[in-house]
């Protein structure tokens, strides 16, 4: 019997001492020892078998054959450095460096003072996480990597871009190229195109008719150049002839005028072949004056007189004659002038090679020089090819009374009234038509994409041409001039791009890196 | 608080739902959804710290108490959220997954289990007993139940020796407990009736005073079942959180580190 006494139906002895419950730090000490104990385990795994995907997730199937090298990316107890990304992937940068990582920063900039990485550049491993498993894409980069750097607007010497934080109105600037007030270069009107088109071809939809000149790239994504031969030729073979113009035996700034095919012969210059094969009939005489009965495309006897006119009249760059349009060109796509003086050149080349005169000998040996140097700047990706060299300065005329330059017009307009049918004339040259249908420079767009939910019209709609093609009683619009290439606003993209419906996603419209797939992009862009 | 806790828990979810509204910025906000559960593991887990001060100034121990029962779940929202309600790759984040979930799990299930035991002691038995004790008394009430059935009759002996000598040998855990706080008792009781009848006037009287003794032992019994488990269930849960904590501190050092 308890001294404290009994308690309950059992008669259970009461304690005579405090009863104490035992400590529960017990429950602590085991806790520590198994973390202890795991700790130990994650190190002894990652020490001794070279378990390191224990810590985290497998590494992505790209990087499989690394997966227990640790020391393959990661420097010790630190992140992944640029340095260690390159140590394999620099391998697959060509001759020029292309791939390198440095190109992808003059690639995203298009500016060859960024070859180098700014302070603060994101890391590779900053945007391409890793260690998410074997099955996880290592270009799933999430917009906030962007906008860390783009939410912000900057401008420097260096870089200079607006905030974009989101693609919809408020939060992305609408595109650069739909900014630009210039025109195509060409006096056109898609809609009567689209309807004589239409009725010549018993043709069903608008689109049809936008294919006849539009022609899809192999893969659909884009469109080949529009071309004379291909695209024109076909309805437009002959112009009329020019009007009557003034003749010169040489033109000057005192004598707006031009010259015959004759004179042009006499002087034997690099690129006058031509006047051997003009024959009496293409001309119409009367006194101090001429005309042509009918002027082809590129009428070599209308641009020579016109490229005259121009030279007496303004200050060009040393290349401006090698063009038979104005140098217009935004200044990335300068590749285009350099491409068709080197046409040029070689025309007159082939010319001079087959003559048998041996004084034009040094002409030839100036031709092949000229055409040496600007291969070597083509074939230099590293150089930015400048534009200078083709210049016309239109401020800079030469001095001249105000009879006399409204003479230049004058004539520069008689001689090229049956050009003026299609082209602009500015400053005494034919005005470039912007041929590439690619206007986006930095974002990538897909047409064959697009066009499995919407047609070319519901999209292209600045310009009319639903309105006056499918009625013969519409009049049609004034000449678009191929307005900015019809091209829609950002509006128009975010009616399905937008939050809920079809990705917004940066990655959607922008690579960060060239794409090895598409290398032909590379130069254009380097330029 | 179970509508605070629903809430939060809504939130939560509703917080998770949205972020798929920008699925590019996913990752961004699993990082946030994994800091959140890393900030509310350390609030939950000093609830630990504040038991092993019980003078200090800290506020109410129950107030506490229900910070740590709605972090908890809190918590284990978190990590199903930062994990895409997906079991993760890599062994690590696998182990801590499971070790989140099996904390939030038992934690809940201590949570039950310290509402339902105490209200099943206090309605279907008659005495308290401290759990530590248990031992002892049930020594303690064998003893008298051998000397007193030394003293009994016969068939009282030999009813003893058969059905009950081995059941006051020792303490009796039983899951039964958890089922039928009695241990079944009535059914039980149906053999000491049976005897009854076959007793006279003074025997008959022992045979209720070694009933009472067994329906003590029971009791025994059923309070070492029953509190054992409110004894065991931190055992499934203390050790564990210990661990998770420092796995957390780790992992989040890998994360930051590499």
């Amino acid at each position: 019997m308890s001294p404290k006494g009994i308690f309950g139906q059992g008669e259970l002895p009461s304690s005579d001492k405090y009863v104490y419950p035992p400590s529960r730090n017990r429950l602590v000490l085991i806790g520590l020892g198994a973390a202890l104990g795991a700790g130990l385990l994650i190190w002894g795994a990652v020490t001794f078998l070279g378990a390191a995907a224990i810590i985290t997730g497998p590494v992505s199937s790209a990087h499989a054959n690394l997966a227990n090298q640790c020391e393959s990316c990661h420097s010790e107890g630190a992140t992944v450095s640029n340095e260690k990304c390159a140590a394999c992937h620099e391998e697959q940068a060509d001759s020029i460096g292309i791939y390198a990582l440095t190109s992808h920063y003059v690639y995203r900039s298009a500016d060859y003072r960024r070859a180098a990485a700014r302070d603060g550049e994101p890391t590779c491993g900053g945007c391409h996480k890793e260690h998410r498993g074997r099955t996880a894409p290592l270009t799933d980069v999430s917009d906030p990597q962007c906008v860390a750097c783009h939410g912000v607007a900057h401008e420097d010497a260096q870089v200079r871009h607006p905030a974009v934080r989101a693609f919809d109105a408020k939060n992305h600037p609408d595109f650069e190229v739909v900014k630009r007030t210039e025109d195509g270069g060409l006096r056109f009107m898609h809609d009567l195109h689209v309807r004589e088109i239409e009725k010549h071809e018993r043709l069903d939809s608008n689109e049809r008719a936008c294919l006849y000149c539009h022609n899809p790239r192999p893969g659909g994504a884009d469109f080949f150049p529009i071309s004379y031969a291909r695209h024109c030729a076909a309805c437009h073979l002959k112009a009329d002839g020019t009007e009557w113009v003034r003749v010169v035996s040489s033109i000057d700034p005192q004598h707006p005028g031009v010259m015959t095919p004759q004179a042009i012969g006499a002087l034997r210059e690099p690129g006058t072949l031509w006047t051997r094969s003009t024959g009496p009939l293409d001309f119409q005489n009367q006194p101090g004056e001429i005309r042509k009965r009918a002027v082809v495309h590129r009428d070599p006897w209308v641009l020579f007189n016109l490229r005259r006119l121009r030279d007496a009249r303004y200050r060009t760059g040393p290349l401006a004659d090698l063009l038979e349009a104005t140098p217009e060109v935004p200044p990335a796509d300068a590749r285009v002038l350099y491409e068709e003086a080197l046409q040029t050149l070689r025309t007159q080349a082939s010319e001079l090679e087959s003559s048998p005169n041996l004084l034009l000998r040094q002409d030839l040996k100036t031709i092949q020089s000229r055409l040496g140097e600007i291969e070597r700047r083509l074939n230099d990706p590293t150089t930015p090819l400048p534009v200078e060299p083709f210049a016309v300065d239109a401020h800079a005329r030469r001095a001249m009374p105000a009879t006399t330059s409204a003479d230049f017009d004058s004539v520069a307009s008689r001689l090229t009234r049956p050009c003026q049918t299609c082209h602009e004339v500015r400053n005494t040259a034919i005005a470039r038509v912007a041929s590439d249908q690619r206007v986006m420079r930095r974002a990538k767009f897909d047409h064959r994409k697009h066009l499995v939910q919407r047609r070319c019209l519901d999209c292209h709609r600045r310009i009319p041409i639903r309105a006056v093609a499918d009625s013969s009683h519409a009049t049609p619009s004034e000449r678009d001039m191929a307005s900015i290439q019809n091209l829609p606003s950002m509006s128009t993209c975010v009616t399905c791009h937008t939050r809920g419906k079809a990705s917004t996603e940066c990655v959607m419209c922008h690579d960060f890196h060239p794409k090895k797939t598409r290398p032909s992009e590379i130069p254009l862009v380097l330029e | 608080m179970l509508l605070a806790l629903v809430v939060g828990c809504l939130l939560c979810l509703g917080t998770y739902a949205l972020s798929g509204l920008w699925p590019r910025s996913r990752d961004a906000w699993l990082l946030g959804f994994g800091i959140a559960a890393a900030m509310v593991m350390l609030g939950v887990g000093s609830y630990g710290i504040r038991r092993r001060l019980p003078g200090a100034p800290l506020g109410r121990a129950a107030t506490w108490l229900k910070v740590h029962l709605f972090g908890g779940v809190l918590f284990g929202v978190l990590v199903l959220m930062h994990s895409q309600f997906r079991f993760p790759a890599g062994g690590m984040n696998r182990v801590l997954w499971v070790l989140s979930l099996w904390v939030t799990a038992t934690g809940l299930i201590g949570l039950w289990i310290q509402r339902w035991i105490p209200r099943a002691i206090a309605s279907g038995l008659s005495d308290e007993v401290l759990y530590d004790r248990i031992p002892e008394l049930v020594r303690s009430l064998g003893q008298r139940a051998e000397t007193f059935v030394a003293s009994c009759s016969d068939p009282i002996q030999a009813f003893y020796q058969t059905n009950l000598a081995a059941m006051f040998a020792a303490p009796q855990a039983s899951f039964v407990y958890y089922a039928d706080v009695t241990g079944g008792r009535h059914a039980r009781k149906k053999q000491f009736e049976y005897l009854s009848h076959a007793l006279g006037g003074e025997e008959r009287g022992k045979l209720d005073r070694l009933e009472r003794m067994y329906k003590a032992k029971l009791e025994l019994d059923a309070h070492l079942s029953l509190q054992r488990a409110l004894r065991w269930w931190l055992v499934a849960h203390v050790p564990f959180s210990i661990v998770l904590v420092v796995l957390v501190v780790l992992h989040v050092i890998f994360v930051l580190s590499y």
